[in-house]
C-alpha cells in the first residue's frame, strides 16, 4: 500500500499569556491509502489538533507549527500557500465534525449547503450541484432527498444532519476523510448507524479515513490501525487487533480497563486518576509518570521514544526498551 | 380511539414565522405607523404640499394654524406644511443615506476586524480614536470644516456612527467565526472572503439591522441639530432643523412655526426608536434578557 499522510516530528506551539506553549511535541503518524486509522486519547491530548494542522486550520495566531512535516501524497503541506491549500481541502482531504448541530450554517439549506462545495471546487452551476447534492444526500441514507434538500438544519435531527455534513465531505471524492468525534454528539443507536454508513462509504470510496474518537468501543467496530495518543505525543501504534489484545502502553491499558463490560457484573469501574497535565505543565520524561502504576524513577530521566514490541505494534515506555 | 386522537394532524409550519412576531407586536406596529407616516409625507411631498415651499406671500406672514394654511406660516409667509413635507423629504433622505452609508461601511470594517486577527488592533484602535469624540461636536467640526450642504452633513454624520456600527459587526463576527460551520466551510475549502460573505455577515446582520434603525434615528436628531446651527443644507432649502432655527426667534409670538418641526422631529426619531426596539425584541432575543 501507499503512503497517503506521512506526519514527522510535527510539533504546534500556542502563544499564551503565560508565554509560548506547546500542544503537541513531536507527533509522528502516517497512513496509507484506504485504510481506516484510529487516533485515540483523552480530551486535550491534541488528537483534534492534529487533524487541524493537517488541514492547515491551526488558527494562527496564536497557533504555529513549529517543527516537523505533513507530507500527503507525497506533497509538502506545509510548504503549501493557502491558495493551493485551499483547492486541497475539500476536494482531497475532507473533514467533518463533533457538533453537527452547530457544523451546518442555520440561515442556509441543507441542499444549498452541499451544493455550495460542489460550485466551489468543481464549478457546477446551480442546477448541476444541487441535482448532485440530491444523489449525495441519497448516497448516505437520507429518505426523501429532494425534499431534504428545501430544508433548514433545525428542521433535522443530529443523525440526519450528520449525514449531510457526510454528504458535503464526500461531494468531490476526497483521498482522504477526517472525522472529528463524528458520533460523540448523538445517541447511541444514532451511532451505530453512522460508524456503519461511514464504514459502508470507506469501501465504496476507497478513501482513508482518520477516525478520531476517545471512545474505544468505536475503535474496536471500525478502525484497522490504531494510534492512542497522550499530552501531545503518540504514545503507542499498532494494528488494532494487537492494542486491543496487547496494549503495551500503561496508558492503553489503562484506557482498556476503564471500558465498561457488561459481564463483568457489578465491579467498580477502574477509572485513570488524574487528569492529563496542561500543555506547557508537562511533567519532565515521560509524560504518563505521575498518573502510571508502572511509573520507575527511570520514567523522570527522558522522554521514551516510540520502542517496538511486535513488527508494526510500538509503544512509547521504557519497559519495552531492548 | 385515543391513539387516533393523540396523533392529529401538526399544523403545517407557518411562513415567514419573524414578520408574523413583529406584526404582533403592539410598540413596533406604533412605530411602523409614525415613521410610515413620516416617509408618506416625505415621497408624496409634491402631491400634499398646498404650496410651493420657497413661495413668500409677505402678506401672509404669522398666520396661525387654521383657514388657508393648515399648520400657519413663517416670518416669510411661506407655508409651514409644504415646508414640512419637503423638509421631511430632506431629513429622512440624509437619514436614509447616513444609515446606507454607515451600515456599509461599518460592516466592511466590522468584517475585517472581527476576522482578520491581524488588522482588528488598528482598525478597532482607529474607530475608538473617533468615538473618543462627542458626536455632534464631531459632526459639526466636520461639517463645518466641508461647507454647508446636504451630502456633506451625510459625510460628517456617517463618520461619527461609523464606529459605533464597526463595533457592533465586529462582535457578532467575533462569535460567528467560532461558530462550527466556519470551520466546516474552511474545512470544505472555502476561501475566506467566500466564508465572510455566505457564512459569517448573515449570521451577525440580526444587531446590525437593530442597530441601523437607531442610528436613522440618531441622524435625522443630529441633521436638525446641523441644521439648526446652520452646517446644513442651507436655507431656503427647508429642513426640519433650520425651520426651527428660523422660528425660535418668533417663538413667543408664533410658536407654530418652530413647534411643526419640532414635533415632526420628535415623531419620527420615537416611530424609529419604537422600531428599533421591537426589531430587537424579536431578532434577538439574547439582547432583550441582558438590557432588561
Amino acid at each position: 500500500m501507499t503512503r497517503l499522510i506521512e506526519i514527522e516530528d510535527l510539533a504546534v506551539s500556542f502563544r499564551t499569556d503565560r508565554g509560548e506553549v506547546e500542544a503537541l511535541s513531536g507527533v509522528s503518524l502516517h497512513l496509507d491509502e484506504g485504510e481506516v486509522l484510529g487516533v485515540v486519547g483523552e480530551s486535550g491530548c491534541g488528537k483534534s489538533l492534529t487533524a487541524l494542522a493537517i488541514m492547515g486550520l491551526v488558527p494562527s495566531p496564536p497557533g504555529r507549527i513549529t517543527r516537523g512535516r505533513i507530507a500527503f501524497a507525497g506533497r509538502d503541506l506545509l510548504g503549501l500557500d493557502e491558495a493551493a491549500m485551499t483547492r486541497i481541502r475539500g476536494e482531497q482531504i475532507a473533514m467533518i465534525f463533533q457538533e453537527p448541530m452547530s457544523a451546518l450554517n442555520p440561515v442556509f439549506t441543507v441542499g444549498e449547503q452541499v451544493a455550495e462545495v460542489l460550485r466551489v471546487h468543481e464549478g457546477l452551476g446551480r442546477t448541476a450541484a444541487r441535482e448532485r447534492a440530491a444523489q449525495l444526500l441519497a448516497r448516505v441514507g437520507i429518505p426523501d432527498p429532494a425534499r431534504r434538500l428545501g430544508q433548514y438544519p433545525h428542521e433535522l435531527s443530529g443523525g440526519l444532519r450528520q449525514r449531510v455534513m457526510i454528504a458535503a465531505a464526500l461531494a468531490c471524492r476526497p483521498k482522504l476523510l477526517i472525522a472529528d468525534e463524528p458520533t460523540t454528539a448523538l445517541d447511541v443507536t444514532i451511532q451505530a448507524q453512522i460508524l456503519a454508513l461511514l464504514a459502508d462509504l470507506q469501501r465504496e470510496f476507497g478513501m482513508a479515513t482518520m477516525l478520531i474518537t476517545h471512545d474505544l468501543g468505536v475503535v474496536a467496530q471500525v478502525v484497522t490501525r490504531v494510534v492512542v495518543m497522550y499530552a501531545g505525543k503518540v504514545v503507542e501504534e499498532g494494528p488494532v487487533e494487537a492494542v486491543f489484545e496487547r496494549p503495551s502502553h500503561p496508558y492503553t491499558a489503562a484506557l482498556m480497563r476503564s471500558i465498561p463490560a457488561l459481564a463483568e457484573g457489578v465491579s467498580r469501574l477502574p477509572a485513570i486518576p488524574g487528569t492529563v497535565p496542561a500543555p506547557g505543565a508537562w511533567p519532565r520524561g515521560c509524560r504518563f509518570a505521575p498518573r502510571c502504576t508502572h511509573a520507575v524513577p527511570e520514567c523522570g530521566a527522558g522522554v521514551p521514544p516510540l520502542y517496538p514490541v511486535a513488527p508494526g505494534h510500538h509503544a512509547a515506555c521504557i519497559r519495552h526498551a531492548a | 380511539m385515543a391513539v387516533e386522537a393523540a396523533v392529529a394532524p401538526l399544523a403545517p409550519p407557518r411562513r415567514f414565522p419573524t414578520l408574523r412576531r413583529l406584526f404582533r407586536h403592539r410598540l413596533f406596529l406604533i412605530g411602523l405607523v409614525l415613521f410610515g407616516t413620516m416617509v408618506v409625507l416625505a415621497l408624496g411631498a409634491e402631491l400634499i404640499a398646498p404650496h410651493a415651499p420657497a413661495r413668500m406671500q409677505f402678506r401672509m406672514r404669522f398666520r396661525p394654524p387654521g383657514e388657508g394654511f393648515l399648520l400657519g406660516t413663517d416670518n416669510f409667509g411661506r407655508d409651514i406644511l409644504s415646508r414640512l413635507v419637503f423638509g421631511a423629504r430632506l431629513s429622512l433622505g440624509i437619514g436614509f443615506a447616513v444609515v446606507l452609508v454607515t451600515g456599509i461601511a461599518g460592516t466592511i470594517i466590522g468584517l475585517a476586524a472581527g476576522y482578520f486577527r491581524r488588522v482588528d488592533e488598528p482598525l478597532m484602535r482607529a474607530m475608538d480614536a473617533l468615538m473618543a469624540f462627542p458626536a455632534v461636536m464631531l459632526a459639526l467640526a466636520i461639517a463645518a470644516a466641508l461647507g454647508p450642504s446636504a451630502v456633506n452633513a451625510v459625510i460628517a454624520l456617517s463618520v461619527v456612527y461609523i464606529p459605533r456600527t464597526a463595533r457592533i459587526v465586529r462582535a457578532s463576527v467575533l462569535v460567528v467565526r467560532e461558530m462550527e460551520y466556519v470551520q466546516a466551510a474552511l474545512a470544505f475549502g472555502g476561501r475566506h472572503l467566500w466564508i465572510l460573505w455566505r457564512h459569517v455577515l448573515p449570521n451577525s446582520l440580526a444587531p446590525l439591522i437593530v442597530q441601523l434603525t437607531f442610528i436613522f434615528a440618531y441622524a435625522v436628531l443630529a441633521e436638525s441639530i446641523l441644521s439648526f446651527l446652520g452646517v446644513g443644507p442651507p436655507p431656503p432649502t427647508p429642513t426640519w432643523g433650520n425651520m426651527i432655527a428660523e422660528g425660535k426667534d418668533y417663538i413667543r409670538e408664533a410658536w407654530w412655526i418652530a413647534m411643526w418641526p419640532g414635533l415632526a422631529i420628535c415623531l419620527t426619531v420615537l416611530g424609529l426608536n419604537l422600531l428599533g426596539d421591537g426589531l430587537r425584541d424579536v431578532l434577538d432575543p439574547r439582547l432583550k434578557v441582558q438590557q432588561g
